[in-house]
């Protein structure tokens, strides 16, 4: 998915770039309101992040014009002043949530996945959101969540891409580029041990021992298989 | 009427810029020149004047080379502008700015009893900031033209090239009435402007603004001046200027007419030179496409024998081409021969020189009307007008020029509506007409 | 003493010093306002001086320019009008030979402008005059006498003109008239516009005719003056002092002498007038601070970012190497919430002053609301030697602002942080009844004397010395949290413990089970914060 990132503060920007990124989405950054509106021509993000205060045109008046262009991608307001955020509110910008600064990586990454699972319930392909098995464990991946028994297990967008992937070609061993093309996107190179990192600690959360895994298997020098 | 003749103008501009290109072109030089006399056969034995028409036309642009444009847009917002003038005005320019190309340069400055410079000179294709700026303009206090001006200059200075067309349009509706105020000050401002290469295009608006303040900056400058009497028409006039300001061929062109020995320079007609000795130095600041404009001196050529011929004067242009940046100049020689018959001397007469001149003699003498109604001398005024009419209808009729008709018509007009409530207006139709006669101006 | 001389000696008592304190007042606060007067003055003085040197700098370039082009000027007549003409800022030019005849413009074959020009400048180059002026320092430029240069000043047809005068190497002196409507121009681009400026500035020339005008339309102030300075000579500057200071000194005497009477009468009530006094001042502090803190906030969120960042990447090293500083930025990370709390508190209570904070309210589970408030203070619990006990649980979907509930309970724990570090356990109680949820913070700690337990909600008061050894804080954390319980239909009280040991606070508040509407406004569709995120 792709997410517009508006804040004047570069380093602000820089973070939230790269936590989003680690999540899983492709994210473009202006650094102020006109910028936001260029890019969100040339990008098509399908989820904007946009502060209130910044140069040039401000936050209000970047999701204003944004819905009069009838762009009716959510949109998440970023704010140092709650009386900020009540006017986002009182003024029924069609804000789809905010959040306050200062903030940490939990609330953003919370935050923006309640907008993702709202954009991907309402999405355009529901068959690559059917929920799926595997093993004991149901991932739903419109919902970036995974269950199993009563269990809920919280996903990252790449969680549930890595996890598709390993699904649609199971019985298959899966290789490094395969993984990196469809869940990370041609543009980004990431190092090998990336994807092990990734895969550890995603195991850490749906394995029932992550030291003997029984989803995702290692292929020595290759890459990792589901087997279905 | 005359709106609908300048559209009519500009449609065929429009048709001028998009006709397909053709290999030819290139090789056309951007600007032609023509010199001619209006007796090219001068009747021996005696001294005599006769008038030289020095006349510069632009090429056709090539679709290609649009030049660039830089452009301030001065808007008057004094309390007299408040209201649907106002709303007009910044309709018009939000309109103007969105007809630039996104690599134009474009500022924007407001001015009342002060100057905000409302949009610093951006790209064009910041539109946003510059509509919202625009938006932005209220109306209110008093009017300082000069400094609206000036500063605007500033803004046009920031990105000055000669490769661009650079322009500021100024709107008015009033008076100055903060700083310098008279026309000549204006005047040097726009000829110190012109210097630089920037042209002050000046729309004037409703019945209120001093008419000499807008026509002399636009006349110094070498822009374009347009009475506008009804702030609705604010637009098509934008469209017109922009029409213009983007059809320049060429630019900066020095045009120098040095006479022969025993020629001697009388006056100039017309734009604005200077007489040095034996020479005509004047200076245009562009060159539209398609369009012609020129100069008339009247000289005194030395008597001559039957059949004789003499070199008169030598012209030269030089300018630099906008398509090419190059400098490029053209010249023309000017010679007379001597004949004792009259005949001979009426047949190889040049109608069009005539025209010209009989034009630019009868737009002195409607300034010179001008000049005696300003000073309460009405009747001087009115038979100056009249004589005029008078003038040139007689010249209409021996040279068929229907154009002079026109012109005695209008002096006709001008005569009548010297006293009472009309004289205002009509004093700013006759500046309007004056300058478009002088600097022979596209619309 | 009879009562009516009493009165007397009671009036004269306290009438006497009032009005002998009062004139004091007023004697001091003139002087105030004289000395404030002047320090504006001072400052506008100071602008006029900068704007003037800003001009008088635009002329010098002016000159170095002309200086340059002088030097290989073209001595032929025609060349040298032709140069003329391209100069957008000059109007004409004269050229002296070594013995100061005029060698340009010509004697003859000249026009009817240059003419003129020589003229109306005749009286400034007859013989001696110029090019012999003593040598002007310009902006602390060396000038060797082979290139002096000088301007001078004369009046002609609209007013003030400038020639700027040149001596060439080669003894001859060139004079170049500046275009006075380009000068003019040149005077208004080098000073502001009006969008920089707030008071209303004059240029006015030798008859006090307007030039130029910037700046806002304050226009009731007092006038400072400065004159631009040669060769501008009777062009001024002013500017008008702002209103609202000037203004603001005389209201200045005033609530001095006010402030003075008061303080007299009001020592009978000395002790209410007292507390009253010390919440005043707090709440000036607070909102000076509230204004800071908002400035704090990118700041701290950059902080808090790029710590939890850091902790990620160094988690993804292996133990040995990023144990101790994993422990570090563990301290960051606590601390810069701890900041964020903080603020937001200030925050908080400097709008309650002001007005009444909005709810925003939306669906969650008060569960996960705690849950995510407890693993913030993990890390400093554990630092403490702290251990969370839980009991009960609130796990029905509500409508509450997740916000003002996690801020009361994070500063119910902070307090149980700070005054209950030794007792081990601090103890958190769930209990719902829809629409009501309860939750007792308690811990092992001194607890509170019954006489302090309603000043404990009081803002600034930390109890005493004593208990807040090593404490740290803003003092307003409980005020903060009884403020917001009770906006939240709830309440924040001190349960005085049956075994007199530690401080037990219970937060109640308003929790209704979410209503079905097809049509969400934004807020509602705000989504509960997930603690188990990444």
């Amino acid at each position: 998915m792709r997410v517009l990132v508006a804040e004047d503060d570069p380093h602000i920007a820089e973070g939230l770039r790269q936590v989003l990124e680690a999540e899983g989405y492709r994210v473009t950054v202006a650094s102020d309101g006109r910028a936001a509106l260029d890019a969100v021509d040339a990008v098509d993000p399908e989820i904007v992040l946009l502060d209130i205060m910044m140069p040039a045109l401000n936050g209000y008046d970047v999701c204003r014009e944004l819905r009069r262009r009838n762009r009716t991608m959510p949109i998440l307001f970023i704010s140092a002043k709650s009386e900020e955020i009540d006017r986002v509110l009182g003024l029924e910008l069609g804000a789809d949530d905010f959040i306050m600064k200062p903030f940490g990586i939990k609330e953003v990454i919370a935050r923006i996945r309640a907008v993702s699972r709202r954009c991907l319930e309402r999405g355009p392909v529901a068959a690559q959101r059917a929920k799926f098995e595997m093993r004991d464990l149901c991932v739903f991946p419109a919902e970036l969540r995974a269950r199993r028994e009563r269990q809920v297990i919280e996903l990252s967008l790449r969680d549930v891409q890595i996890l598709s992937l390993l699904h649609r070609e199971r019985a298959r061993v899966v290789d490094r580029d395969h993984f990196f093309r469809e869940c990370w996107g041609y543009d980004h190179l990431p190092n090998s041990r990336t994807l092990d990192q990734h895969i550890s600690k995603l195991r850490k959360r749906i394995e029932l021992d992550p030291r003997t895994p029984e989803i995702i298997l290692t292929v020595h020098g290759v890459g990792y298989r589901f087997d279905g | 009427m005359q709106l609908s003749r300048n559209l009519l103008m500009l449609l065929a501009l429009g048709a001028a810029l998009a006709s397909p290109r053709d290999a030819a072109a290139s090789e056309i030089p951007a600007v032609a020149l023509e010199a001619r006399l209006s007796t090219p056969v001068a009747l021996a034995g005696a001294p005599q004047t006769t008038f030289l028409k020095v006349e510069v036309s632009g090429s056709r642009l090539k679709l290609a080379a649009r030049p660039a444009v830089n452009l301030a847009i001065v808007i008057d917002k004094s309390g007299s502008m408040a209201g649907s003038k106002m709303d007009r005005a910044r309709e018009a320019a939000v309109q103007a700015v969105s007809r630039l190309a996104p690599n134009d340069i474009v500022s924007v400055i407001a001015y009342d009893t002060t100057v905000r410079v409302v949009v610093p000179a951006t790209k064009a294709s910041d539109r946003e900031v510059l509509i919202a700026g625009i938006r932005t303009i209220r109306a209110e206090g008093d009017t300082a033209l000069f400094a609206g001006v000036a500063k605007a200059a500033g803004e046009v200075r920031k990105f000055l090239d000669r490769g661009r067309v650079n322009r500021i349009i100024l709107l008015s509706d009033g008076l100055a009435n903060v700083g310098p105020s008279s026309p000549a000050e204006l005047g040097r401002l726009g000829a110190s402007l012109r210097r630089e290469g920037i042209s002050v295009t000046t729309f004037g608006l409703g019945l209120g603004y001093n008419e000499d303040l807008m026509t002399s900056l636009a006349r110094h400058s070498d822009g374009n001046h347009a009475f506008i009497e009804d702030a609705a028409n604010l637009g098509a006039y934008f469209d017109l200027e922009l029409g213009t300001a983007l059809a320049v061929v060429a630019q900066d062109l020095e045009l120098r007419v040095v006479f022969a020995e025993g020629v001697r320079p009388l006056r100039v007609l017309g734009r604005a030179a200077e007489i040095i000795g034996g020479e005509v130095v004047t200076s245009m600041n562009q060159v539209y496409a398609l369009q012609k404009q020129h100069l008339v001196v009247e000289v005194e050529l030395p008597p001559g024998v039957h059949l004789a011929s003499r070199p008169v004067a030598s012209v030269r242009a030089t300018y630099s081409n906008l398509g090419t940046r190059a400098t490029e100049s053209a010249s023309r020689e000017v010679s007379v021969s001597y004949a004792a018959e009259a005949v001979a001397v009426e047949r190889a007469t040049d109608r069009d020189v005539i025209v010209s001149s009989v034009e630019l003699i009868s737009n002195e003498q409607n300034r010179l009307a001008v000049k005696e109604r300003d000073e309460g001398r009405v009747d001087v005024a009115r038979d100056l007008l009249k004589k005029n009419a008078r003038y040139l209808r007689d010249n209409a009729t021996r040279w068929s020029a229907p154009s002079l008709d026109k012109l005695n018509q209008s002096n006709e007009e001008d005569a009548s509506n010297l006293e009472g409530k009309s004289w205002n207006r009509q004093r700013k139709v006759m500046r309007k007409k004056q300058i478009e006669l002088e600097l022979q101006q596209a619309y | 003493m009879s009562p009516s001389r009493l009165r007397l000696a009671l009036i004269i008592l306290t009438g006497l010093p009032i009005f002998a304190i009062g004139w004091l007042g007023l004697r001091l606060a003139a002087e105030d306002e004289a000395r404030g007067q002047a320090e504006i003055h001072d400052v506008s003085s100071r602008r006029l001086a900068d704007w003037s040197s800003g001009v008088l700098e635009a002329l010098h370039r002016r000159e170095r320019e002309i200086a340059l082009l002088v030097l290989d000027w073209p001595t032929q007549t025609e060349a040298l009008r032709a140069a003329l003409r391209r100069a957008p800022a000059f109007h004409h030019a004269l050229v002296l030979d070594e013995k100061g005849g005029l060698a340009f413009p010509p004697a003859t074959g000249n026009s009817e402008e240059e003419r003129a020009f020589i003229e109306r400048t005749r009286s400034l180059w007859s013989p001696g005059t110029l090019g012999s002026a003593r040598p002007r320092d310009v902006a602390g430029e060396v000038i060797t006498p082979a290139h002096l240069r000088g301007v001078v000043s004369f009046f002609w047809g609209e007013g003030l003109n400038i020639l700027s005068w040149h001596r060439l190497p080669d003894g001859r002196v060139v004079g170049v008239e500046l275009d006075r409507a380009r000068l003019l121009a040149d005077v208004m681009t080098s000073l502001p516009s009006t969008e920089d400026e707030e008071s209303r500035t004059e240029l006015v020339d030798e008859r006090g005719a307007l030039l130029y005008v910037f700046g806002g339309a304050n226009l009731a102030g007092p006038l400072v003056e400065r004159p631009l300075g040669e060769p501008f000579t009777g062009w001024t500057l002013r500017t008008h002092l702002p209103v609202s200071v000037t203004r603001g000194g005389r209201w200045a005497i005033w609530s001095t002498a006010g402030a003075v009477a008061l303080v007299l009468v009001g020592v009978a009530v000395s002790v209410m007038r007292e507390s009253g006094r010390a919440l005043r001042e707090a709440s000036q502090r607070v909102s000076f601070v509230n204004q800071v803190s908002h400035e704090l906030k990118t700041p701290l969120t950059n902080i808090r970012l790029y710590a939890e960042l850091l902790e990620q990447s160094i988690g993804e090293l292996n133990d040995e190497v990023s144990g101790p500083a994993r422990a570090h930025l563990a301290v960051v990370v606590h601390e810069s919430t701890r900041l964020s709390r903080m603020i937001a508190n200030v925050l908080m209570f400097a709008r309650s002053q002001r007005e009444k904070p909005r709810l925003r309210r939306t669906p969650c589970v008060v569960d996960d609301v705690v849950a995510e408030v407890l693993s913030a203070f993990a890390p400093s619990f554990s630092s403490r030697g702290l251990k969370v006990e839980q009991l009960g649980a609130a796990p029905a979907r509500v409508v509450i602002d997740a916000d003002v509930v996690g801020q009361v309970l994070g500063n119910l724990l902070s307090n149980a942080e700070k005054y209950g570090a030794g007792g081990g356990v601090v103890e958190v109680q769930l209990e719902q009844v829809l629409p009501r949820t309860r939750i007792v913070v308690s811990d092992r700690g001194p607890g509170l004397p019954r006489a302090d337990v309603e000043r404990v909600f009081d803002a600034f008061v930390r109890l005493d010395n004593r208990l807040s050894e090593g404490v740290t804080g803003t003092g307003i954390g409980l005020t903060i949290a009884r403020d917001l319980a009770r906006l939240h239909g709830g309440e924040v009280r001190y349960l005085q413990s049956p075994s007199g040991i530690g401080a037990h606070f219970e937060f109640t508040f308003d929790s209704p089970p979410p209503r079905r509407t097809p049509d969400e406004s934004p807020g509602e569709r705000r989504m509960k914060v997930e603690a188990n995120a990444g």
